[in-house]
């Protein structure tokens, strides 16, 4: 089952470190927008984050997941 | 080991004679001396970096003194530019150390990175990470990015055709005109990353972030290291190396 782990601010605004979900043969995409059924947060942060699949930075969701994927879901920061 | 050498003695343990003369010939400009610039620029300076560039047009407030560790009490009210200056003249008065009053613009930042070695951002917004991120791109300029809030942040180094720059990584930020919580460790963290990336950079010792994102949360003490790819269609796309 591929998890899905989530950083810093997004770990607190959706009150976990990981959710586990069912998915087969289905896109990156696919996956967000299923998950943010349940978690709406999930389409904001992905707007504002970055998503990593088994740590390397994703430019492009249509990538295809296995059950073995780490993804991660994480902001990133402006200020100096 | 000649007497202006005998600073950097404890340095040249690691990377020897020949690497602290490249330091002392280069020349670094870092564009912003806040947060992250009061570290870097500090690091940069007892490093030895021959000639520094200080890019910054804002007076220093009190509220800046949590983390602007360059300015005391006294430079409240002053240029960040001239009591830089002056604070790192203090430091090591045998560089040479050039502040530049101005805010970078598409028409400035040219002029201002041509003859430079390596760039710092150290700036506070991604609509002016941007105008440095295309001129290092135009230039072929190594740049050194970093950015914090409240505990957290992160780091990468963009070698103009040889690594995603800042709009492959982070495309179209729009930044919040809030005031951003800040705790003073943080861009001072990162700041001394920076520092260490310029160093890296101009000796060819060790590791830098080439093609990585060092994300780190001091909340929780997370540190990540992720791997990043130019992304499609990204103005950086036609640079060569």
């Amino acid at each position: 089952m591929p998890k899905i782990k989530f950083f810093a601010r997004f770990k607190e605004e959706i009150g976990k470190d990981v959710i586990e979900v069912q998915a087969d043969n289905i896109s990156l995409k696919e996956l967000l927008e299923n998950l943010s059924k349940d978690y709406p947060k999930i389409k904001e942060f992905v707007e504002e984050g970055l998503v990593a699949v088994n740590h390397e930075v994703v430019n492009d969701l249509k990538m295809k997941i296995k059950n073995s994927d780490e993804i991660a879901i994480l902001p990133f920061f402006s200020g100096g | 080991m000649n007497k202006s050498m005998l600073r950097y003695r404890r340095q040249i343990l690691i990377f020897g004679e020949e690497s602290q003369k490249k330091l002392l010939k280069s020349k670094v400009a870092v564009i912003g001396a806040g947060g992250l610039g009061s570290s870097v620029l500090y690091y940069l300076a007892s490093a030895g970096i021959g000639e520094i560039k200080i890019v910054d047009y804002k007076e220093v407030d009190m509220p800046d003194l949590n983390r602007q560790i360059l300015y005391t009490e006294k430079d409240v009210g002053r240029k960040k530019a001239e009591a830089s200056k002056e604070r790192l003249e203090m430091l090591n008065s045998e560089i040479k150390i050039q502040s530049i009053d101005k805010k970078i613009d598409e028409k400035n930042i040219d002029d201002i990175i041509k003859d430079c070695d390596v760039v710092v951002d150290c700036l506070d917004n991604f609509s002016a990470r941007y105008i440095l991120n295309d001129a290092c791109l135009r230039l072929k300029k190594p740049l050194v990015h970093a950015a914090v809030e409240e505990m957290r942040g992160q780091a990468t180094t963009v070698i103009p055709g040889r690594t995603p720059c800042l709009r492959c990584i982070f495309p179209n930020f729009r930044d919040r005109r809030m005031e951003l919580p800040i705790l003073g460790s943080t861009p001072g963290m990162f700041g001394a990353i920076q520092a260490n990336e310029v160093v890296k950079l101009i000796t060819g010792y060790g590791e830098t972030l080439v093609n990585k994102l060092l994300i780190i949360d001091l909340k929780t003490l997370t540190f990540d290291l992720l791997k990043i790819k130019k992304r499609k269609n990204c103005i950086c796309q036609g640079v060569g190396t």
